[in-house]
């Protein structure tokens, strides 16, 4: 039952994100927009927001430890948070277990959902051997080289945004 | 849990952008670029099946661990064999002549 609800935040995620995704293709296109800037921009978004979600779901509701933050210089500032990168042991395990499916849940539908359908490699792919059959190099190049700077910039920006937001948090209680 | 894995994450999500481009090509030559098939297929699948902003996270997270080998592979497999392999789905597409609109 458990997984059948992951799956369906999964799907919900996934197809919401990819309307808003063909929403912000069309917005482009009005605007008389190239394609692939289009996508690079809704990329970019998807990007920044993956990084501020990541830290966002796991100190409200990473207990288990684990956390990918473990690889953030700044750590020491969200192990603060007992249960982020260590178990907590005080929680009783069906607590544990709670949270456990709550993180599941909630990440699976914003990161792998929604974020995931937001976000693409494959019209970024296409868009990229679009121009390059039609001779415009120094387009793909730029398509190329920026959406790895920009969505890798954005999504360290996300993730610091999302540390600063946990310090407030955590600085009024 | 990540770390016990035989493979590290970051691939799982290369071998699905791969497997994504190489459809989305497929999908170009048999399709078009029109109609409610390439809505389906090539904005709903493919876009939804591949996730730029996964790859953009495991890539700063490998380079906050300067990690540069597995940052080489990652950008390299996706950047590079991505657009190759939508080249080659639409090479296919168009050699076995199945464009139907």
């Amino acid at each position: 039952m458990r997984s059948v609800q992951i799956i369906i935040a999964v799907a919900l995620g996934g197809g919401i994100g990819a309307l808003i995704r063909h929403g912000g293709e069309k917005v482009g296109h009005m605007a008389e927009m190239p394609a692939w800037a289009a996508v690079l921009i809704i990329n970019v978004i998807g990007s920044g927001l993956i990084g501020f979600l990541l830290v966002w779901l796991d100190v409200r509701l990473r207990r288990s430890g684990g956390s990918r933050l473990e690889q953030h210089p700044m750590k020491q500032h969200l192990s603060a948070r007992p249960g982020l990168l260590q178990p907590d042991l005080t929680l009783p395990p069906t607590e544990l277990a709670r949270f456990h499916h709550r993180l599941q849940l909630e990440s699976g539908f914003y990161m792998t959902g929604l974020m995931g359908g937001l976000t693409t490699v494959s019209s970024w792919s296409l868009d990229t051997v679009n121009l390059l059959v039609h001779g415009e190099l120094t387009t793909a190049i730029i398509n190329m080289s920026m959406s790895l700077l920009i969505t890798v910039a954005a999504v360290l920006i996300g993730l610091e945004i999302g540390r600063r937001c946990w310090i407030q948090t955590t600085s009024r209680q | 849990m990540a770390r016990h894995e035989r493979w590290p994450g970051w691939v799982a999500i290369v071998l699905v952008n791969l497997i994504g481009c190489m459809l989305i090509g497929i999908g170009a030559g048999a399709i078009g670029h029109a109609g409610w098939m390439h809505a389906l297929a090539m904005t709903g699948f493919c876009g939804a099946l591949t996730t730029f902003s996964s790859f953009a996270l495991d890539v700063a997270l490998l380079i906050m661990v300067r990690a540069w080998r597995s940052v080489l592979i990652c950008v390299g497999f996706t950047m590079i064999a991505g657009p190759i392999l939508t080249w080659l789905g639409w090479q296919l597409a168009h050699e076995l002549g199945h464009t139907v609109g």
